[in-house]
């Protein structure tokens, strides 16, 4: 057997091949990215995979495969599911023949991601089972299970991983030969089509199902209850009846019965968590956090299937139990399903979370957060200033510079923001931004994108603004994949209600911000008609053909200004800016700039230039104007100086440089 | 176990670090488990990997490895690929743990735009100052800038902090192990120039103090 190191999201990519997927579309989103461009390098052939428009198309797309018997997988992140709430909403009352499974990452601490939002509840609102993985083997082998739900269930089923279990990585068997699922065809029923009349006959059947599947999920092996084995208590053992509680006028504490329930990847942490308390207790308590204090009784709940929740599994464990401490992340969903199933069956524990500040209520879980909460628990002393886990760095240490992410050095876009500055210096504008890498031109020294919200917000939101406030200027900043994903109906938007704003999309040739995805305009596909891995040379060059023009696009939905330029031309960048201003202060209407130059990462580093020392005069005006992690002052010199390894060779400081100190490689002075 | 935390810059090549850490593990028949910052914050910000991995006779005794994140105090091996980074990410590294940090600084915009030089020298010097008290176990200095001149490459530095800290010993294989992983997971025309580096980087191990 062929041993490979796979990240979570290839081996769900090989999840779907076990299952015999049939279709895989969707959007590109930190941290889903990876599991399409793993199952479009993996196609044995046969398999359609596609990065859709958006997720609403890659949703719709998947269902229609799905209504034709096929196994759709679609995939996004969390964010990208709130895009395909529409499809999504409607989906169960239909059903499906074919598995339709939603592969939709989470992501805590948002690492890359506008919100904090949990898939789990986005679940529960859709009346949608949800499976949630502790490991990347989990998340691996619960896609066949969820096509498989889908199925016998008719309904739409949600895999939600989290970033630490997609860009984890874990040692899998590859050796997977693909036997595609039977495509039994597309049957004409009533139930395909969402009138009224019928979304009321299929709320009724989720209703009914619901529970069904909750009687599956009480079942579940990974819904599992665990007895601890601590050390200092008697052997644990599966307790039936409540023993009468010790007596508390010894003047010592009540041994109590305690519980702790996990989802997701805290399940993982838990284990290391009470793992080294266990050893810390085994040792004596060498630092001194003390033993394990007043416990009868300690056991663990994992919860795999937050929706529908196994009620039934959740009554067993906690019956006779005095307190629970509930490990999860993003949104108290188990927490108040456990709340729920107490208040139903009149059981007394109390339930401690993040609902009672007892866990985290924001952001990641940490095995180090885990511990100091666990050690709470469980009657030990608190071991945040004990545990050698928990040592806060040494005062000592230097301060260090604070290292927010920028613009890489050679990125197009530090061009079009710069010189978009330079065009408009001293006049009030504001500038409206979007969800891609050019959010960033937000750091310092560009310090311009003012407004971000979501995918094509970029050319919406300035329309408000401008009649909000007619007086200032305003400048809508879209990517190009973007453009093409959510920017369309914005810039119909703003044609059609004649808004005054200058429209700029930043092409850079791909879907930079997740790692340089095609879309639209680029023509390059994920698979070819005909099944076949998207590298014969004939159909990618078929595709370059087909890509479409966002100039023409821009023409044809009736903007008439539209300039082309190249970001790393700062003159002639900051000319197209003034132009297009000046249609938008005729009151002309809506005018467009593209700025079209590719990422660095689809195309190769140029030459890079070299300091004149004797002409440099440490002005800064490179520094301050472009931000470039490439530049910096030389030490013990009064001099720039630019990092090899990291200049891309985009030669904008040459261009800006006051004193000609700065030179193209190969130009002598 | 083997707990092991690289700390960088994003476009440094920490997560290809991280992959080949794995790979050479994988390849020596240990469970590993890996997490890597991918995203956003990868665009030239501070970045962290954690590596762990289970030997085979770890495995056998029926140890378990669920956790990809390494917890505070705990690695065994802490890589930083400039000073700053290696100084933030020191909380990882467990009591009398290896240090191996490549010495040339970057410089975030940050600090340049505030006036501020940094070179990273006195990050290099609270090293040594925990290493004297015994708080790093063993500090390993690799002039990178030096080996990337020598391999006419500014992109091996990642490869050459592997090699110095194989040779440190923190890995529980030698530099040899790294071979078939970077044959594996680098570009063909590449290969000769990072075993180079691997090399250079185990070399400096040797030559420290």
């Amino acid at each position: 057997m062929a041993k490979e190191l796979l990240m979570g999201n290839q081996a769900i990519a090989l999840g779907a091949l076990k299952a015999g997927v049939n279709v895989v579309c969707g959007y590109p989103g930190t941290p889903s990215t990876e599991v399409l461009e793993a199952l479009a390098a993996r196609n044995p052939g046969g398999i359609h995979v596609e990065w859709s428009t958006n997720e609403k198309v890659a949703l719709e797309v998947g269902a229609g495969a799905a209504f034709s018997g096929a196994r759709a997988l679609v995939t996004m992140k969390q964010v990208g599911l709130n895009v395909a709430a529409d499809p999504l909403m409607s989906l169960p009352y239909v059903g499906v023949s074919g598995g339709l499974v939603l592969l939709v990452a989470d992501d805590p601490a948002p690492m890359s991601s506008q919100t904090e939002q949990d898939t789990r509840q986005f679940a529960q609102f859709a009346k949608i089972p949800v499976l949630d993985p502790a490991t990347p083997e989990e998340a691996c082998a619960m896609i066949s299970e969820a096509f498989e739900l889908s199925e016998r269930y008719r309904t739409p089923v949600i895999v939600r991983p989290s970033t630490r279990i997609c860009h984890g990585s874990a040692v899998f068997e590859t050796d997977i030969p693909y036997q595609p699922h039977q495509v039994g065809g597309f049957e004409r029923s009533p139930h395909w089509i969402v009138l009224p009349r019928r979304a009321f006959e299929g709320h009724k059947e989720i209703i009914e199902r619901l529970p069904i599947i909750e009687q599956e999920f009480c079942d579940h092996p990974l819904n599992a209850i665990e007895y601890v084995d601590l050390p200092g208590l008697a052997k644990a053992s599966k307790i039936t009846s409540k023993q009468p509680l010790a007596s508390a006028s010894s003047g010592q504490p009540i041994p109590r019965r305690l519980g702790i329930v996990a989802s997701g990847i805290s399940y993982a942490y838990l284990k290391d968590a009470l793992s080294m308390l266990i050893d810390e207790t085994k040792s004596g308590g060498k630092h001194g956090i003390g033993t394990f204090a007043a416990i009868e009784e300690l056991r663990i709940l994992r919860i795999a299937t937050p929706f529908p929740f196994p009620d039934q599994r959740a009554t067993e464990f906690m019956a006779d139990l005095d307190e629970i401490l509930v490990f999860e992340e993003l949104e108290p969903v188990v927490e108040r399903e456990l709340l729920r199933v107490c208040g139903r069956n009149h059981l007394s524990a109390a339930i401690k979370g993040k609902l009672t500040k007892d866990t985290t209520v924001a952001g990641e879980n940490t095995v180090n957060s885990l511990l100091q909460q666990l050690s709470v628990f469980l009657g030990m002393e608190d071991s945040a200033q004990k545990l050698p886990a928990t040592i806060s760095p040494e005062s000592t240490a230097p301060e260090l510079p604070t290292r927010p992410p920028m613009f890489c050095a050679g990125c197009p876009h530090r061009g079009s923001f710069s010189a978009t500055k330079r065009a408009l210096k001293g006049r009030p504008a504001v500038f409206s931004g979007d969800i891609g890498c050019y959010t960033l031109a937000n750091a310092q020294p560009l310090d311009m994108i003012d407004t971000c919200i979501c995918m094509g917000g970029g050319f919406t939101v300035p329309q408000g603004m401008a009649w909000a406030q007619p007086d200032v200027l305003h400048l809508g900043f879209v990517g190009d994949s973007t453009f093409f994903a959510s920017g369309l109906t914005g810039v119909v938007n703003a044609v059609y209600n004649r808004a005054n704003l200058v429209l700029v999309v930043l092409d850079n040739s791909t879907t930079a911000m997740t790692g340089a995805q095609p879309h639209a305009g680029t023509g390059e596909r994920m698979s070819g008609t005909d099944g076949y891995s998207a590298t014969a040379k004939a159909d990618m060059e078929r595709d370059a053909q087909n890509a479409l023009r966002i100039p023409d696009v821009l023409h044809a939905l009736g903007i008439e200004h539209v300039d082309i330029v190249d970001p790393l031309d700062f003159d002639a960048s900051v000319e197209a800016i003034k132009k297009a201003v000046a249609v938008v202060d005729a009151g002309n209407g809506v005018s467009a700039v593209i700025f079209r130059s590719p990422c660095i990462a689809v195309c190769p580093p140029k030459p890079i230039p070299w300091v004149d020392p004797e002409a440099c005069t440490l002005c800064r005006v490179c520094v301050n104007t472009l931000g470039c992690p490439a530049i910096s002052i030389a030490p013990q010199a009064k001099t720039i100086q630019i990092d090899a390894g990291l200049c891309y060779g985009c030669d904008l400081c040459v261009q800006i440089c006051p004193f000609n100190a700065i030179h193209k490689a190969g130009d002598s002075k | 176990m083997i707990n092991v935390v690289i700390a960088g810059v994003g476009g440094q090549g920490t997560v290809l670090a991280s992959k080949l850490i794995a790979y050479a593990a994988m390849e020596r028949g240990d469970f590993v488990r890996t997490a890597e910052t991918i995203g956003m914050a990868q665009r030239g910000g501070s970045v962290l990997g954690h590596v762990r991995f289970l030997t085979t006779s770890e495995l056998g005794q029926g140890k378990e490895l669920l956790s990809p994140l390494v917890p505070k105090a705990q690695a065994d091996l802490l890589i930083g690929f400039e000073p700053g980074e290696a100084v933030r990410a020191l909380d990882f590294l467990r009591p009398g743990g290896v240090v191996v940090v490549a010495t040339g600084a970057v410089a975030p915009v940050t600090a340049t735009l505030a006036k501020k030089s940094y070179d990273g020298q006195a990050e290099l010097a609270y090293l040594q100052s925990q290493a004297t008290s015994k708080r790093i176990g063993e500090l390993v200095m690799v002039d990178g800038q030096n080996i990337c001149e020598t391999c006419g490459s500014p992109r091996v530095l990642n490869v050459a902090l592997l090699g110095a800290a194989a040779s440190s010993g923190a890995l529980g294989f030698s530099a040899d192990q790294f071979d078939k992983a970077i044959e594996a997971q680098i570009k063909e025309r590449f290969i000769a120039l990072n075993k180079q580096a691997l090399r250079l980087g185990a070399a400096a191990f040797t030559l420290k103090i």
